[in-house]
C-alpha cells in the first residue's frame, strides 16, 4: 500500500461533489439530521427507515451521501436539546446532558453550544481521514477472504452485537435467532427446497430486506413511543440567551476534540459498540488528561468537547467495517446496508472493492455534511429551538404514517406493509422484553449469507470443521467471537448480581 | 418491567423453539446434499430458542416476588420515567395500523388516511377537534401531492377510482 490508496479515495470522494444534484440531497439530508436529532427520541435510525423507502429511485451514490449526511447532522442535532433542555435527543448524548445543560443553567448556553458545534464539525472531520486509514486495509485485508471467513466475520457481527446491546447475553442470542428465522424463510440458499413457507408462493422468494428492517428498527420503536403522551415544550428552558461567545474560550477544547475524535472513531467501528460506549470512553478519557477534571459533571467545555467529538466521530466509525467488510456495527448501518441492498449491492467483504463509487460517495457525503454545517451549524441550531416546539404526538403519528405508506410505495404490495406492522410488533415486544432488536436486524440481513458461507465454506474443506476454523483469519474471528460473547456472559452474570445485591438491600430496609 | 410478562415471553420462545424443530423435521430431502444440509441451521435456532428461552423463564421465576408488584428493573428500552406508560395504547396503535391497511385498497388513500390520522392522534390524546381536523387532511393531501403528483406514485385510489387527477 502507498500514499495514493489512502489519498484516491479522498479525492474520488471530492470528485463526487461535482454535481449539484448530490449537493441539495446531502443539503436535505443534513437538515432532516439536524431536525430529527433536536427531537428527543427520534434517533438517525427511526429517520433511516421512515426515509429508506424514498431512497429507492435514486442512484446508490445519492442514496448513501444522503443516509450519511443525516447521520452527521443527527450526530450535532441531538445536542440541542441535551444542552437546553435537558434531554438527551439520542442515547450518545447523555453525556451532553451532564455539562451541556449544567452550563445552560449557568446561563452559559452560548458556549455550550459553540463548543458542541465546534467540536462536532472538527471531530467529524478529522475522523473522515480516520475513515479512510480504516477502510483501506481492511479492503485489502478482505481481498483473501473465502467463504469461511465470510462465515465467521458475519458470525462475529451477529455474536458482538447481540453480545454486548443490553443486559442480557442469552435474550440478545435468542434476538439474533429471531432474525435468522425472518431471513431464513423462502428458498434454501443451496438447493431449490422451500423453507418456512407454509405453501404460500409469495413466501418463496422470502420477505424483502426493507420492510423487514423498517419493522424491527424504526416501527417498532415508534409503537414504542405511543406508550406514552407528553408534551417536550413542558421541559424547556430559554431564559438564557445563546450567543456565540469569544473564540479564546473554545482554546481548552482542541485537545478534548483530538482525544475524542481517536476513541470515537476506533471504538464505534467495534462490532455491537457504536455512539454510546465511544461518547462515555472519550469523556473518561478527557476527564483522566483535562486541565480542569474537577469541574467534570459540572459544566465543563472539556468534557463536553471530548463527548461531542466522539459522537460525530463515530459516524466514520460505524461506516468504516459496514462498508469495508459489510458488517454493520449499528442499527443505522444496518439499515445503510439494507439500502444498499436494495439497489442491487451484495454486502460483504468485497462491496465496495468491486464498487469503489460507494466508498467515494460515503466520503463525500460526510465532507460535504460537515462543510455545510460548518458554515451554517450554529444558525441552524439556534433554529432548531423552535422545532423543539412541536407537539410530540403529532411527530409519532407522522412517522408511523410515513413508515406505512413509505413501504407501501417501494413496490405497491400491501403485503409489504403487513410485513412492516408485523415486523413492528416483533421490534416493539423485543425492545420492551431487553432482546437486542439490532442484532435481529443484523441477523437479517446476514443470516442467508452466513447459512451459505458455512455450507460452501464446508464444502470446501471436505465437511472437515477443524480444516475451515483453522484458516488463519477464520481462527482469528472465531477468537473474536468467543471474547466478545465472554464479555457478554460477564455482563449479563454482573448485571444480575447488582439486581440481587439491590433486592437484598431492599429486603433488609423492608425488614428493618 | 413487569417479571411475569417477561416470563410469558421466554415460554413464548421456548413454544417457538419446538414449532422449529417439529416443522423442520417435516422439511423434504433436499436433490441436492450438502456437508450440513438444509436442516442444520433451522434446527440449531430452535434449539437456541427452547433451550434459551427456558433458561430466562428459569431465571425469572427464581428472581420472581410478589414485592412491588412483580416489577423487576428493565432489561430493554426504558419508559420516561417521569410520565406514565400505556401498553393498551401502544396495541390500539397496532391495531389502527392493522385496520388502515385492511381497508386501504378497497376504500382508498384519500379516503383512509384522515380517518387513521384522526384516529391516531386521538389515541396520543389530542382532543382539540380542529387540530385533529386540520393535521389528518394536512397530512392526506400533502402526501398525496409528494407521492401521487410529484413523484408519480400510485396510491390506493379505492372508492374514488376514476375522480382523482
Amino acid at each position: 500500500m502507498d500514499i495514493m490508496d489512502f489519498l484516491s479515495p479522498l479525492i474520488g470522494g471530492i470528485q463526487v461533489l461535482d454535481n449539484f444534484t448530490i449537493w441539495g440531497f446531502i443539503l436535505l439530508g443534513t437538515i432532516i439530521g439536524v431536525i430529527v436529532g433536536a427531537l428527543p427520541g427520534v434517533g438517525a435510525t427511526m429517520t433511516y427507515g421512515m426515509l429508506l423507502p424514498f431512497t429507492f429511485t435514486l442512484p446508490a451514490d445519492v442514496a448513501i451521501a444522503l443516509l450519511l449526511s443525516i447521520s452527521v447532522g443527527n450526530a450535532f442535532g441531538n445536542s440541542i436539546p441535551a444542552i437546553l433542555m435537558g434531554i438527551p435527543g439520542s442515547p450518545s448524548a447523555i453525556l451532553t446532558v451532564i455539562d451541556g445543560y449544567s452550563l445552560h443553567k449557568k446561563g452559559e448556553s452560548g458556549l455550550a453550544l459553540a463548543v458542541a458545534w465546534f467540536a462536532a464539525m472538527a471531530g467529524q472531520a478529522i475522523s473522515i481521514i480516520l475513515f479512510v486509514l480504516m477502510v483501506v486495509p481492511l479492503m485489502a485485508m478482505a481481498y483473501n477472504f473465502g467463504d469461511p471467513e465470510k462465515f465467521a466475520l458475519f458470525l462475529l457481527g451477529i455474536v458482538a452485537i447481540a453480545s454486548l446491546t443490553g443486559d442480557n447475553v442469552v435474550k440478545g442470542l435468542m434476538a439474533g435467532g429471531v432474525g435468522f428465522m425472518i431471513g431464513i424463510v423462502g428458498l434454501d440458499p443451496n438447493s431449490p427446497l422451500p423453507r418456512f413457507t407454509f405453501g404460500f408462493s409469495i413466501l418463496r422468494t422470502g420477505f424483502d430486506i426493507a420492510p423487514v428492517m423498517i419493522g424491527l428498527l424504526a416501527l417498532g420503536e415508534l409503537f414504542r413511543s405511543t406508550r406514552q403522551v407528553f408534551k417536550w415544550e413542558a421541559r424547556i428552558d430559554t431564559k438564557h440567551a445563546a450567543k456565540f461567545p469569544p473564540l479564546y474560550k473554545l482554546k481548552d477544547t482542541i485537545w478534548p476534540i483530538l482525544s475524542g475524535t481517536f476513541i470515537g472513531t476506533f471504538i464505534s467501528a467495534i462490532p455491537g459498540a457504536g455512539a454510546t460506549p465511544a461518547a462515555m470512553i472519550a469523556y473518561q478519557q478527557a476527564q483522566l488528561f483535562a486541565k480542569r477534571p474537577e469541574e467534570f459533571g459540572k459544566g465543563s467545555i472539556e468534557g463536553l468537547a471530548a463527548n461531542e467529538a466522539a459522537q460525530n466521530a463515530s459516524n466514520s466509525g460505524e461506516a468504516a467495517p459496514a462498508l469495508a467488510l459489510g458488517l454493520p456495527t449499528s442499527g443505522s448501518m444496518v439499515l445503510l446496508l439494507a439500502a444498499l441492498t436494495i439497489h442491487g449491492f451484495i454486502p460483504g467483504p468485497n462491496m465496495i472493492r468491486q464498487t469503489p463509487e460507494l466508498f467515494y460517495a460515503a466520503i463525500g457525503g460526510m465532507l460535504a455534511a460537515t462543510l455545510i454545517l460548518t458554515l451554517t451549524g450554529w444558525h441552524l441550531g439556534l433554529a432548531m429551538l423552535r422545532f423543539v416546539n412541536i407537539n410530540r404526538s403529532i411527530v409519532v403519528v407522522l412517522s408511523i404514517f410515513t413508515v406505512l405508506v413509505g413501504v407501501y410505495c417501494l413496490s405497491y404490495r400491501v403485503f409489504d406493509v403487513w410485513v412492516v406492522i408485523g415486523c413492528g410488533v416483533i421490534g416493539y415486544y423485543l425492545s420492551r422484553y431487553g432482546y437486542a432488536v439490532a442484532a435481529a436486524a443484523l441477523a437479517v440481513v446476514l443470516g442467508r449469507q452466513l447459512e451459505r458461507s458455512l455450507r460452501l465454506g464446508l464444502n470446501l474443506t471436505d465437511g472437515d470443521w477443524i480444516g475451515m476454523l483453522s484458516r488463519p483469519f477464520t481462527a482469528l474471528f472465531v477468537c473474536v467471537t468467543i471474547t466478545f460473547l465472554s464479555i457478554g456472559i460477564y455482563r449479563t452474570m454482573k448485571f444480575r448480581k447488582k439486581m440481587r445485591d439491590a433486592k437484598m438491600l431492599t429486603e433488609a430496609t423492608a425488614a428493618d | 418491567m413487569d417479571s411475569r410478562k417477561d416470563l410469558l415471553f421466554a415460554l413464548a420462545m421456548v413454544c417457538l423453539g419446538v414449532a422449529v424443530i417439529l416443522i423442520t423435521y417435516n422439511f423434504r430431502e433436499p436433490v441436492i446434499q450438502d456437508t450440513i444440509g438444509p436442516r442444520a441451521f433451522p434446527y440449531g435456532l430452535g434449539l437456541l430458542f427452547a433451550v434459551g428461552g427456558a433458561f430466562v423463564a428459569i431465571q425469572r421465576l427464581k428472581s420472581m416476588h410478589a414485592g412491588n408488584g412483580y416489577i423487576v428493573p428493565d432489561e430493554g428500552g426504558e419508559d420516561e420515567e417521569a410520565y406514565p406508560a400505556s401498553g393498551v395504547r401502544a396495541m390500539a396503535m397496532i391495531g389502527l395500523c392493522c385496520v388502515y391497511t385492511l381497508v386501504l385498497q378497497p376504500i382508498g388513500f384519500i379516503v383512509a388516511t384522515p380517518f387513521f390520522v384522526a384516529l391516531a392522534l386521538f389515541l396520543m390524546n389530542e382532543r382539540k377537534p380542529m387540530l385533529l381536523i386540520t393535521t389528518s387532511l394536512c397530512f392526506t393531501a400533502g402526501t398525496y401531492v409528494l407521492i401521487h403528483l410529484l413523484l408519480d406514485g400510485r396510491l390506493p385510489e379505492g372508492v374514488l377510482k376514476g375522480l382523482l387527477p
